[in-house]
């Protein structure tokens, strides 16, 4: 079965870098979705569970490390795997994200090598 | 060592160089592009220094430090860097980017606001990332504002007196083959003011010796250009443009000067739609009265001549050319069947009506929307085809393989290596270039059996539904239609194969 893939990011341009970088790693998705902040993402979780999701940190409304606890707690979220994508390189945030529920820090300024070298071993 | 003020702004060009340096590389590993910088001039001064070289529109990236530098410093790009770092980075046609440095509006510039500042998020992570290695004092850089405009119109908008001691230092940077452009880092002096344990690291071979005693002078001027090259390897491959496209039809997304220029979109495909629908023996098992209907919906009259269409079954499966005496395709596939004793179950497959066929799901677009666009709607929605226009009037149609056939060959991941930015470019070309039109289409109560030879005659495998008002109401796809037959009464067998295989049109 293939799997799916949800990038959630307040800027539409980054999203559309994203899903080339994603596109250009050679990882296959047969679905992906968007969405353009938390509360939206969440809402699109609830009605259909997807295998990975890549969220920015930095969101109005709902930043992404609250977005990882709530996304947590959805029990069709349960074998999701999220990892975050954030210019933001601090360990200590990383550290902080990943006690959250993260399960992987992808920082930007990215490439299709770091998304093949991160996320394959999460879809597998 | 304890760093003082002095300390660090003695290594400000250094430090501006190694992170205007990373950003360089990052940009390029992003995007698979050669970007260079190299810096022309530092120093300090005043604001005036720096005004003279971003008199037009600009990129100001507003970012607030803390630890060893503490305020608000601005990373300057001039016309030329914000059209052609946020073109870049959506994929917008070469030629709109040139035009854009050349004659771009604010306007222009706002239509790019997101861009610029993904842009500027991506270079203050650069920066912070080389001076958290580089510089022990530093604790964070964060982007508050990305400023886009004519900077000294009012220049407290991007917090900069008009007489403000500043250190500055200032780049030319090239991506790819497009022009360079300016840009620079403006530290105003206040933001030199450390924290007393702020440590700094040696400096290495370019930086001045730490503790000079002249502020004003610190910051020095590059006796030679400091050049800052991403280390990219350009690919070993031909100069020729590859992907085979024709010019488009206007000059809006010409190519550019040279053949390192963004592949231009396809001509619009139109389709081959002949003036008249030769008459050919119908299908005697469908009634006469059928009031099927098939039109031209754009780019020519409604032009109904569906219900002679019904009459009249295509010569050939799939074949432009205009019909000849031979039967119809329908009548060969029947021909093919061997019925079984009731045959009235394909006589009511091949009168249902499109309502009871079509997808009522529709995808749309907007003719301006890019290639790229379309490859996400048609992921997201797990479609194959999309229709084209605006406020519910159908323009257009896109198919997977209309797509597939107007993006350079070069994205695909196996030949990741050889991709350029010119590949990258067919995926921002606009979609009314390359749509299908004018787009056939049958009314809500037009019978499979014409719908089959729609599709057969000329060659579409999608039929959009419209009603009287010619709105859409669904798509019937060729799947569609394989769904109906799979469906109907399993008495039907494919000549030649036990009863038991499933029924196959080919």
């Amino acid at each position: 079965m293939g799997k799916s893939l949800m990038i959630v990011d307040d800027s539409a341009t980054m999203r559309k870098i994203i899903m080339r970088t994603v596109r250009m790693s050679g990882l296959e998705f047969d679905r992906t979705e968007e969405a353009g902040s938390g509360v939206e993402a969440l809402q699109k979780l609830e009605s259909g569970p997807v295998d990975v999701i890549l969220c920015d940190i930095n969101m109005p409304e709902m930043n992404g490390t609250e977005l990882v606890k709530k996304a947590r707690e959805l029990a069709s979220c349960s074998g999701t795997k999220i990892v975050m994508v954030s210019t933001e390189s601090a360990q200590d945030l990383i550290d902080q994200v990943m006690s959250d529920g993260a399960d992987g820090y992808i920082t930007k300024p990215f490439t299709p090598e770091k998304f093949q070298e991160k996320l394959a071993p999460l879809l597998n | 060592m304890a760093a003082t003020a002095t300390d660090i702004e003695s290594r400000l060009a250094g430090l501006s160089d190694a992170s205007f340096e990373a950003f360089c590389e990052d940009l390029g590993a992003m995007f698979d592009a050669d970007v260079q910088c190299t810096r022309q001039q530092a120093g300090a001064g005043t604001v005036e220094e720096v005004r003279k070289h971003f008199k037009k529109l600009a990129a100001v990236h507003l970012v607030q430090a803390t630890g060893a530098l503490d305020g608000t410093f601005q990373l300057f790009f001039d016309q030329g860097g914000l059209f052609i770092l946020s073109g870049f980075v959506v994929m917008l046609p070469e030629k709109k980017i040139l035009d854009d440095v050349k004659r771009g509006s604010i306007d222009d510039a706002d239509n790019l606001t997101d861009a610029a500042r993904e842009v500027g998020n991506l270079l203050v992570g650069s920066w912070d990332r080389v001076f958290r290695e580089e510089c022990k004092g530093h604790e964070h850089f964060l982007k508050t504002n990305t400023f886009i405009g004519k900077p000294w119109e009012d220049s407290s908008k991007i917090e900069l007196a008009a007489d403000e001691a500043v250190h500055f230092a200032i780049y030319e940077m090239k991506v790819a083959s497009y022009p360079s452009f300016c840009c620079a880092a403006v530290f105003p002096k206040k933001v030199l003011h450390a924290p007393q344990d702020a440590v700094v690291p040696a400096p290495k071979a370019e930086a001045p010796a730490a503790g000079a005693s002249a502020p004003q002078d610190a910051m020095p001027v590059a006796a030679a250009p400091a050049v800052v090259p991403a280390s990219r390897e350009v690919p070993a491959v031909s100069d020729e443009p590859h992907g085979g496209q024709a010019k488009p039809p206007t000059a809006d997304v010409a190519t550019g000067p040279d053949s390192r220029t963004p592949v231009a979109p396809a001509p619009a495909q139109e389709a081959s739609v002949p003036a008249e629908v030769p008459e050919s023996q119908g299908l005697t098992a469908i009634p006469e009265d059928i009031q099927s209907v098939v039109e031209t919906v754009v780019g020519s009259p409604c032009a109904s001549v569906a219900a002679d269409e019904r009459k009249a079954p295509p010569s050939r499966p799939v074949n432009r050319a205009p019909a000849e005496s031979s039967p119809s395709i329908l009548d060969q596939v029947l021909a093919d069947y061997t019925v079984g004793p009731d045959t009235s179950a394909l006589t009511d497959l091949l009168n249902l009506p499109a309502r009871k066929i079509m997808t009522p799901e529709v995808i749309w677009c907007d003719p301006e929307a890019t290639v790229q666009d379309v490859i996400e709607l048609m992921q997201q929605h797990s479609t194959g085809y999309v229709l084209v226009g605006r406020d519910g009037v159908l323009e257009g149609l896109l198919s997977g393989s209309t797509i597939q056939g107007a993006i350079s060959p070069y994205l695909r991941p196996v030949f990741a290596k050889w991709r350029r930015p010119e590949d990258d470019a067919t995926l921002g070309i606009k979609v009314k270039w390359i749509m299908s039109r004018p787009v056939r289409t049958v009314k809500p109560d037009t019978v499979l059996a014409t719908v089959i030879e729609s599709m057969c005659r000329y060659g579409g495998r999608c039929l959009p539904v419209v009603d009287s008002q010619s709105q859409v109401l669904g798509i019937i796809t060729v799947f569609d239609v394989l769904l109906r037959v799979l469906e109907a009464d399993q008495s039907l067998t494919w000549k030649g194969r036990p009863p038991q295989a499933i029924p196959v049109l080919v």
